[in-house]
């Protein structure tokens, strides 16, 4: 990570160009509106354009040309970096003048406020995208300083702070050790570092957005729920309506309805915006593949639904729903799991072969985990940390992993409003000191941030 | 009022909860630790007039106790495998800050990992963990780390949370068992390995680093020149080492080496000076055949120096 003061200006392009845009848009006679709107769509597409994806589309062309052996122009190379956060705040910013366009939001006429609309500091980097039904409106509010606030604020900074130290970063040393060697993981090394990276993903970015929250919940101000306890969903296509909530919303809103609305093919639809998911993520293959693996497994699930409602009635599994939430909830982990191939390898190359290796010496890897000759099991089981250390992650995992059962029916705050004094106060506990021992052991930036 | 009692309780609970984790976890890592030189140098146990810093080699290749025997001196050695010259530089401030003082320096040179980066060549702030209350040390953790230093300061647990899982690995498996080539220390803080000869295939394999293609280490190349710095200042003699290899050394490093050391200070190269197997434990490090020696040449040189 590196501080480009000048970096800003993009920033303060985008603000200037919707603001105004709003503005015009709004003022604007119905068969005008859409100018505008294509303007400030060019412009914000433009700038993401150019920071993210310039380089992967013209190495890209240029490589296609090269196979089908045509000399062509030589794109320059440009050596910039990706500002922190672009792709949220730009879309942040695209939902405001999509949203007038709409007729659902009156334009913002106060420079400052819908400035600080983009840049409000606990989201600009890594979200919630908000949308200015939401957030603008509470810039207006005249705040006092409530206890209340700055209690619901903590905690929930507490808990990001606990998902993002005491696990996101340190199962990060797992999930590197396996995806950063390939070529020399094999078997249930492959499969346990895929488990893990589920646990790292979600802690990682669930973290930031509980400390985003937490943060803007401080000074009063509420920002959408990014996480809503994805794995506890009971279908695939409801883990993504639980899974960064604010983004899929925004896809669904501004791309899933409109193609809809256009008669396209909803398995098309589905395919294109889960794409499109994927390839926001990053200029890369990786992100690509995994989009169109998640679109593909939706329109399956989506498709198979009743037939699979069907298939269940006729087991004795209609009776147990608690057994089948327990076996969805393992489809559901492992299905999401199984994306990690594309999405934590650093090309599809690396994803090939590490899929290849997870069926690679499974036999062999099992009995050296067991006999752990030449102690190998630190490397195939531990991957590469040590018994103790690698429990004590199992057990925070497990102990993270409870108190999410405990808030599948609730919120935090309600739960912990509603247990006893000295259990609610042992949870801060217990949190505190985890994260302060913890913490610094091993830190690894926010994943999101690349994005 | 209530209220405010409350608060103060709790504020006051956190406080004793985080003195008491700190402690629990300071004083199991100390425990937990088979290898305790550091503590001895912070304890100003360490009475020698003749002190060896190094990595691995330094820690195998010396054997402090021939070195007493040939020269008359008292020797300890604190070479620690792994380490780089930044962690030796920061291993002669702890000697330095300590009450008694060396008369000589030996610091054993590594072909190439001297002045250039090596994979498994670190500053092994691990070593340093137990000894984190020592604030010389807490502020070379934290830069290492990049701690926060007020954090460090308010919370005895978060300045101690390096040693968490040491503490743990106590708890359940009791004191470290040392390893016969990096922790299993001697009285005189040397490392002496039985194992016998190196494979007689490998053991004039090439040596194929080309150090005109790698960069060298700034950092590394600076404490050496630091080392000599604060020698000097001391009036401590110093004398470097570049100990017996069972293979080819790398074309031209010790041209670089000597172009960094001082031309006060005089660098020796035993590197040829034992050829045969037996005194290997591998192609790199001698083994307590060859430590004694090699200890016994060294002396020899030792006794050449005034001190």
């Amino acid at each position: 990570m590196f501080f480009v003061p000048v970096y800003i200006l993009i920033l303060a392009f985008t603000i200037i160009v919707d603001y105004l845009a709003g503005i015009l848009i709004e003022a604007a006679p119905q068969n005008k509106k859409g100018i505008y709107l294509q303007l400030s769509l060019v412009a914000n597409i433009g700038v993401l354009c150019v920071f993210k994806y310039y380089n992967f589309f013209t190495e890209n062309i240029e490589a296609l040309f090269q196979s089908l052996n045509i000399h062509t122009y030589k794109f320059p190379f440009l050596s910039i970096l990706l500002p922190i956060g672009l792709s949220f705040h730009t879309f942040q910013a695209m939902s405001y003048t999509l949203e007038i366009y709409k007729g659902k939001q009156k334009a913002e006429r106060h420079f400052g406020i819908y400035a600080l609309y983009v840049m409000f500091f606990p989201q600009l980097v890594a979200g919630p995208i908000e949308r200015p039904q939401h957030l603008l409106s509470q810039f207006y509010i005249n705040q006092k300083f409530e206890w209340s606030n700055i209690v619901k604020g903590l905690r929930l900074i507490l808990m990001g702070l606990f998902k993002k130290i005491v696990i996101a970063d340190q199962i990060n040393v797992l999930v590197s050790f396996v995806f950063d060697n390939p070529e020399n993981s094999k078997g249930p090394s492959v499969y346990l570092a895929l488990l893990f990276f589920v646990w790292q993903v979600y802690c990682d970015f669930s973290g930031y957005s509980d400390i985003a929250r937490g943060s803007a919940k401080l000074l009063g101000i509420d920002l959408m729920v990014n996480f809503d306890l994805p794995f506890f969903a009971k279908s695939f296509n409801s883990f993504w309506s639980k899974w960064h909530v604010s983004l899929m919303n925004w896809f669904r809103d501004y791309l899933l309805f409109p193609l809809i609305r256009k008669r396209w093919k909803w398995q098309l639809v589905f395919l294109f915006v889960f794409l499109i998911s994927g390839f926001w993520h990053g200029a890369n293959w990786t992100f690509i593949a995994w989009g169109v693996y998640n679109g593909i497994i939706v329109i399956y699930t989506k498709a198979t639904s009743d037939y699979r409602k069907e298939l269940i009635n006729k087991t004795w599994l209609k009776n147990y729903s608690s057994i089948r939430h327990i076996i969805q909830a393992i489809c559901i982990y492992h299905l999401f799991a199984f994306g990690g191939f594309f999405f934590r390898s650093k090309n599809i190359h690396d994803s090939y072969i590490l899929f290849l290796n997870m069926f690679t010496d499974v036999g062999d890897s099992l009995s050296k985990i067991w006999h752990n000759p030449n102690n190998m099991r630190q490397n195939l089981l531990y991957l590469g940390t040590d018994f103790t250390t690698f429990t004590v992650l199992i057990l925070f995992v497990a102990a993270f992993f409870y108190f999410e059962w405990k808030l599948r029916n609730t919120t935090l705050d309600e739960y912990l409003e509603r247990v006893p004094q000295v259990m609610r106060f042992g949870i801060y506990f217990f949190a505190a000191f985890s994260i302060m021992l913890m913490s610094n052991i091993v830190e690894t930036p926010f994943v999101y941030f690349q994005f | 009022m209530k209220k405010n009692i409350k608060y103060i309780l709790f504020i006051l609970i956190f406080i004793s909860g985080d003195i008491f984790i700190g402690y629990v976890l300071s004083v199991l890592s100390k425990k937990q630790k088979y290898d305790n030189r550091i503590e001895l140098i912070l304890e100003n146990k360490i009475e020698a007039d003749v002190v060896i810093i190094g990595s691995s080699e330094a820690l195998n290749d010396y054997s402090p106790e021939e070195i007493k025997l040939n020269t008359g001196l008292s020797c300890y050695n604190l070479g620690q495998s792994g380490s780089n010259p930044i962690f030796h530089e920061t291993i002669l401030d702890l000697v330095l800050k300590s009450a008694h003082k060396p008369k000589l320096v030996i610091y054993n040179v590594d072909d190439y990992a001297a002045l250039y980066t090596k994979s498994g060549i670190v500053f092994r702030k691990d070593v340093l963990y137990p000894y984190v209350d020592n604030p010389f040390i807490c502020k070379k953790i934290n830069s290492e780390l990049g701690k926060n230093e007020l954090a460090t300061n308010i919370s005895y647990t978060y300045r101690q949370n390096v040693n968490f899982i040491n503490a743990l690995k106590y708890l359940l498996f009791g004191k470290e068992k040392p390893d016969a080539r990096t922790t299993n220390i001697n009285s005189f803080g040397a490392t002496l390995v039985d194992k016998k000869g190196g494979d007689e295939h490998t053991v004039f394999e090439m040596n194929n680093i080309n150090l005109s293609v790698l960069r060298m280490n700034l950092d590394y190349r600076n404490s050496i020149l630091n080392i000599q710095k604060k020698c000097s200042e001391n009036n401590i003699q110093l004398l470097f080492c570049l100990p017996p290899q069972f293979r080819k050394s790398t074309k031209g490093f010790k041209n670089r080496i000597q172009s960094v050391i001082d031309s006060t200070y005089q660098l020796i190269d035993y590197s040829n000076s034992l050829t045969e197997a037996a005194y290997f434990s591998d192609q790199e490090h001698l083994n307590k055949d060859g430590a004694t020696y090699f200890s016994k040449l060294i002396s020899a040189d030792i006794k050449k120096i005034k001190i």
